[in-house]
């Protein structure tokens, strides 16, 4: 009787890249995602900065309270909604007294990530400009 | 020798590597986005500050003005001459300034053709030597990078620069950021003129605005509501009897706005040289700086270019024009010697609270041919000033002097206007004869008051009254030059205008011995007589002029006697 021969095989090296994949995966994955989100984010932010902008440039050039917060929604649907912006609107508007001043508007904007983390699903982004009236005459 | 074993790890050295890459990426990409975003709010913020700066330049540098000088009345951004001035002299008012200097000098040149020039030549140059001084120093502070400085701050810090960190703003960068420039040259300014060319703007009679001084909005497509307009037009000398006036262009209804730096700089003294020697600039370049922490972030420069929005009409904002009826008087003439007449006996007085009444002349010895004394009979005195407003008594019957009339009526339209300060408000002669026909002035006169002030009270409305109704509905200003005389000389502009006031009446004349009255030829008829004298005043002490009426009646009276 002839006892089978044992060989050892060199299995050492299959299967390892795909773990080491696997190991690489999870470490680059989340960056890669996480730096998505911080473009979103970035990209969302500027966005808001703009629109608030915008807006309150929109609303200096009004002579009416009215005028100027109608001028300031009109210019903020201009932007789109998308999957990604949830909502865009103005939180805080203050138009002086008969144009006298400064206005000041402050918009806010709902981003919801592309990435979600847990507890970490969306932001709220907020930005505030201020201008000076140019839509009234010269005070009498 | 290679072995197998040297592939092993690899994938997790890459991996490490990559992860590595992706990290410095991403922060490197974090730092310039962040980068980016800092520079655009730090523009914006410095946008934000300069548009400040643009439009408090316009109300908040000034040059202050004594309540006694010449230019108070300008001092004021409204249009309602009761207005309170705040005596401040802004770059939103001086081209009332300027205008009002020009105006002066347009009525002084109009007068000096006339041969009434009197002290207003000098006067006129005083004006405008007033208005280049105020301009000037208006102009130095409007220059001075620091005066703006404040309006810039007031804004750009409120505007968030978070993305250079927390607790940063964007503040006053002084030095070469900070400039000036004439912008949109040959532009309107926010002076607008009376009517069209084809009505001469409503000038005094006989005076031409130069070419070239004035122009309809330059604004490309033309704004609603401007319409056919006429302004004064900015950057652009106009002279007026050798004097240079000059306007700051402000285009109709432009708000203060940014501008290219391009069109900025290429409009700048110093690219594009001015014969202004010290011109009043409407544009201003503005550098902010973003900081944190007191150390340099971002820069940005942004330009604005100026605008008040207010127009004015060409006007002398505080101003009358007065109007004097000396007492009416009733002269008799008689004929001695056939066509010579005699004026005999005292002139008799009578008044607008009396009239018509019968009068009687004095009898004049041998006051006809043959006779031995001539007694006019009894005449119906003051029909011709019965009742009458102020407008009757210079314009109506009699009026047979239609020309002389006619320029009359013309300086005092030119001059009404001159009062008006609402923009496309026009003072027609309609509109004057209205006024001077009211029926306070008709009243006014049966209450025996001879002298009046046309003047506007609010800018835009004109009234004709008595000096105390006058400085009490301008109180703020009419009783403190309402004493002022015009300063050219006085002419006479309808001279002896007149008509039969009445049939001819029959008399009795007393004939000498031996003699008796002619039948059919001894009558008695009233002619009702007119003189009306125009001084034109400048304006410089208020008065833009004075228009005087004679009324007065004459009764002639022919007594004919033949030998019996």
């Amino acid at each position: 009787m002839t006892k089978p021969i044992r060989t050892i095989k060199k299995r050492g090296n299959r299967g390892s890249g795909l773990m080491e994949s696997v190991m690489a995966a999870i470490i680059l994955v989340p960056i890669a995602l996480a730096l998505l989100d911080l473009t979103v984010m970035v990209i969302a932010n500027s966005m808001n900065d703009t629109a608030a902008k915008n807006a309150a440039r929109a609303a200096a050039n009004q002579s009416t309270g009215e005028a100027a917060h109608a001028a300031a929604e009109l210019t903020l649907k201009t932007f789109q909604a998308s999957t990604l912006v949830k909502s865009l609107k103005i939180n805080d508007f203050d138009y002086p007294a008969g144009g006298k001043g400064s206005i000041s508007l402050t918009t806010v904007m709902e981003v919801k990530l592309p990435v979600p983390f847990p507890g970490f699903a969306g932001y709220t982004f907020t930005a505030k400009d201020v201008e000076p009236v140019v839509g009234t005459k010269v005070e009498e | 020798m290679k072995t197998k074993r040297d592939k092993r790890g690899s994938v997790t050295a890459f991996s490490a590597v990559l992860a590595l890459a992706l990290l410095v990426l991403g922060i490197g990409f974090l730092f310039i986005v962040l980068y980016m975003g800092a520079q655009r709010e730090t523009k914006n913020a410095t946008d934000a500050g300069a548009l400040n700066v643009g439009k408090k330049a316009l109300t908040d540098i000034s040059v202050p003005v004594m309540p006694t000088d010449v230019f108070a009345d300008c001092a004021s951004d409204s249009i309602d001459n009761n207005a309170l001035r705040d005596n401040k002299i802004t770059l939103g008012r001086i081209n009332r300034v300027w205008s009002k200097a020009m105006l002066i000098a347009i009525n002084a040149e109009a007068a000096g053709a006339d041969g009434q020039a009197g002290s207003g030549s000098g006067n006129a140059s005083q004006a405008v030597s007033g208005a280049e001084e105020i301009s000037n120093s208006l102009a130095a502070k409007l220059k001075t990078p620091s005066n703006l400085h404040g309006f810039f701050n007031e804004l750009s810090q409120q505007n968030s620069v978070r993305m250079i960190g927390v607790g940063s703003s964007t503040q006053v960068l002084p030095g070469a950021g900070w400039q000036t420039s004439l912008m949109d040259r040959e532009a309107e300014s926010n002076i607008e003129l009376t009517g069209s060319p084809s009505d001469n703007f409503y000038l005094p009679p006989g005076y031409s605005l130069p070419a070239g001084a004035s122009t309809q909005c330059t604004r490309s497509p033309k704004p609603d509501g401007v319409g056919n307009k006429y302004f004064l037009k900015g950057y652009v000398p106009i002279q007026i009897g050798g004097k240079t006036i000059w306007q700051v262009p402000f285009k109709w209804d432009n708000k203060p706005i940014l501008v290219a730096s391009s069109k900025f700089d290429a409009e700048k003294a110093t690219t594009k040289a001015l014969e202004w020697s010290n011109p009043v600039p409407n544009a201003f370049s503005a550098e902010g700086q973003a900081l944190k922490a007191g150390a340099p972030g971002e820069k940005a420069t942004s330009w604005v270019l100026s605008n008040p929005r207010k127009p004015f009409k060409l006007s002398a904002p505080h101003s009358f024009l007065k109007i004097k009826v000396d007492q009416p008087k009733c002269h008799w003439y008689f004929y001695p010697i056939p066509p010579i007449k005699v004026e005999f006996g005292a002139a008799q007085n009578y008044d607008f609270n009396s009239s018509p009444t019968g009068m009687t002349g004095t009898t004049m010895p041998g006051g006809g041919v043959l006779c031995s004394s001539v007694t006019p009979p009894s005449q119906m005195i003051g029909l011709d000033i019965a009742g009458r407003s102020l407008d009757e008594v210079i314009f109506s019957l009699p009026n047979l002097h239609t020309s002389e009339t006619k320029k009359v009526e013309d300086q005092m339209v030119s001059r009404a206007n001159q009062m008006i300060s609402k923009p496309g408000v026009v003072i027609t002669p309609a509109k004057l004869h209205s006024c001077l026909g009211s029926a306070v002035t008709r009243l006014a006169l049966i209450a025996g008051e001879k002298n009046f002030y046309l003047f506007s009270k609010d800018g835009e409305t004109l009234e004709c009254l008595p000096k105390i109704a006058a400085d009490a509905l301008a109180f703020t200003w009419m009783p403190l030059i309402s004493g002022k005389d015009a300063d050219g000389t006085e002419k006479k502009i309808i001279d002896d205008d007149y008509m039969p006031g009445g049939f001819p009446l029959p008399h009795a004349p007393v004939p000498l011995p031996f003699c008796s009255p002619t039948p059919l030829v001894n009558v008695s008829w009233v002619l009702w007589d007119k003189d009306v004298y125009w001084k034109p005043g400048t304006g410089y002490n208020g008065s833009l002029g004075e228009i005087r009426v004679k009324r007065w009646s004459e009764v002639h009276t022919v007594g004919v006697c033949n030998p019996l």
